[in-house]
């Protein structure tokens, strides 16, 4: 059933649920029916409405303090689906790497391991709509060092759209649209939660009560450690967050410039006009001290139709770095553009980074609830592993004479500055927000234990990306679905109806 | 199809054309040409780099 809370006026509490879930996103819509197919009696809360408005779009403007970003209102969409909404599909699960500590890569490693997520690959899969097979292959005389990666594409799947009419038709679950979550009460002691408390657009003060027997914040990767640092009317530094762990180790994707490639058409080993991706080996990630990471190299201009333009552009060297690359290294002459070349991206893994976080600013949103106020931060090795990816691929072309590397000029000398977000259109990160409410073994480590629940508060849990300790070079929705899963799980075993 | 034969006949004739034409600079006894160089930010062999350009090397 869908009720607007919009229409509803406060009134006695609600009751009875299995379990509460704060946030109808991928990993909210995906716990509501995973859990209501299992008979357990659902709440599904979500501040938006069916489709994108100010009014809720407004609840995620903040400030940017420290290195830029990108808008916060403009990298998350607040309504039913929530960001799968504006998802461009790209599907990969984690590496096995992933999973483990490394002592080059300082707060690494989760407390659980790989074949923890792949139990729930296949329906993942089917969820996403994907195939559930990653066919990665090593890359030919650098088989050490390099694999391609092969990633799933989704249609992409927009979670409100797919699911509107189950949630609709279910008799198991209750989705309120326009519940902004105003606080999370606890019993006298602190270990238990009892009621979630919303509010509406139409009077921003009252108080909608919600109780059930447990309760799940899944509001994403910055929205859900805001929300716990807001949650003090019973515990002064927020919930979940007495060792001041929450909203720390923020981490996104850093998508950076890493340089040209050119090459002898004839010498060319891939597919020309594609994109071509490298992920380094674990081999390759120890050997060099890096962290994870995606290559991508691909045509900065694309083969022109018509005879003529495609014979212009077969006899021409087709851009600029090009032609002088073949200036440079080929005695100055170019006489036909025997040359391919094209662009090299690197998405990175971040080092978790306590100092990379989100905070609370003063001002407050329309619910009197402090604003997120985000603080990304870049480390040297974040720096460190794009630099090396790069070097590395570039010393493989140069050995096995398939071509040449330019290093963007940010990376030769480590003195420059890491360029900041817009400052070209190459430069960005994936609008991924993980690590703020960290998976780890003990409290002193992170702020959910491996079963997703928030330490010392023994009915709430996390889902979502801001559990991930470590990001990996994936996207992260599909292994969102895989945790979400693995935690619905775990709910339906040890909260029965 | 035929089109893209033609090209490639053609872009194989000025290449073949190129090679024979243009002699390629010899490494020194100590050097080897395949020890790669990092040259105006390209990673390159030493045999890629021309003699007639010396401050490339540095």
């Amino acid at each position: 059933m869908i009720f607007d809370l919009n229409e509803i006026p406060a009134g006695e509490a609600r009751t009875g649920y299995d379990v509460c879930i704060a946030g109808g996103g991928v990993a909210g819509i995906t716990l509501a029916i995973d859990l209501a197919a299992r008979g357990q009696r659902i709440l599904l809360l979500e501040a938006g409405g069916q489709e994108s408005s100010e009014r809720s779009s407004d609840v995620y403007k903040g400030p940017i303090i420290g290195r830029a970003y990108f808008d916060l209102d403009f990298a998350r969409l607040r309504f039913l689906g929530g960001t799968s909404n504006h998802w461009a599909g790209w599907c990969r699960t984690f590496d096995a790497w992933d999973f483990v500590g490394h002592e080059h890569i300082p707060n690494s490693g989760w407390p659980i391991r790989k074949p923890d997520l792949d139990r729930h690959l296949e329906r993942a899969a089917k969820i996403l709509e994907i195939p559930s097979t990653f066919a990665d292959t090593p890359v030919a005389q650098a088989e050490d060092d390099f694999s391609h990666v092969e990633f799933q594409f989704s249609p992409p799947v927009r979670f409100g759209e797919k699911y509107l009419d189950a949630l609709k038709a279910s008799d198991k679950i209750d989705l309120f649209l326009n519940a902004n979550l105003t606080d999370v009460r606890l019993t006298e002691a602190s270990n238990r939660v009892t009621e979630f408390h919303c509010s509406n657009y139409a009077d921003t003060t009252a108080k909608h009560t919600f109780a059930g027997k447990a309760f799940v914040l899944a509001m994403g990767g910055i929205e859900t450690p805001r929300m716990m640092l807001n949650f003090r009317s019973q515990m002064p530094n927020g919930i979940g967050n007495a060792r001041d762990l929450v909203g720390r180790h923020f981490m996104d994707h850093f998508h950076a410039w890493g340089g040209i490639y050119s090459a002898k058409r004839s010498d060319w080993p891939f597919k020309e006009g594609e994109e071509t991706h490298f992920a380094p080996t674990p081999a390759f990630m120890a050997k060099q001290k890096i962290a994870n990471a995606g290559l991508r190299m691909g045509p900065l201009t694309d083969v022109p139709r018509g005879l003529i333009s495609r014979a212009k552009h077969s006899l021409f060297c087709n851009d600029d770095d090009t032609r002088g690359f073949a200036r440079s290294f080929f005695d100055g002459a170019c006489p036909a553009n025997v040359f391919t070349g094209g662009y090299i991206r690197v998405s990175s893994e971040q080092q978790p980074n306590p100092d990379s976080r989100v905070s609370l600013a003063d001002e407050t949103d329309k619910f009197g609830m402090r604003r997120a106020a985000l603080d990304w931060q870049i480390n040297e090795l974040d720096r460190h592993t794009i630099k090396h990816m790069v070097i590395g691929v570039g010393r493989y072309m140069a050995e096995r004479k398939i071509g040449n590397v330019k290093l963007a000029d940010w990376l030769l000398d480590d003195a420059n500055p890491v360029p900041q977000v817009g400052e070209d259109r190459w430069l960005g990160a994936g609008f991924h927000h993980m690590g703020t409410t960290r998976m780890a073994d003990t409290p002193d480590k992170g702020v959910v234990d491996k079963n997703c629940a928030v330490f010392g508060l023994n009915n709430l849990f996390v889902a979502g990306s801001s559990i991930f300790p470590t990001c990996g070079q994936t996207n992260p929705t599909l292994p969102i679905v895989q945790l979400t899963l693995r935690l619905g799980e775990h709910l339906a075993e040890n909260f029965k109806g | 199809m035929k089109r893209r034969s033609f090209i490639s006949l053609l872009m194989a004739a000025l290449v073949g054309l190129r090679t024979a034409f243009v002699p390629r600079p010899a490494a020194a006894s100590s050097e080897s040409d395949d020890d790669l160089l990092l040259v105006n930010g390209w990673i390159v062999r030493r045999s890629q780099v021309s003699k007639s350009n010396p401050e490339q090397l540095r």
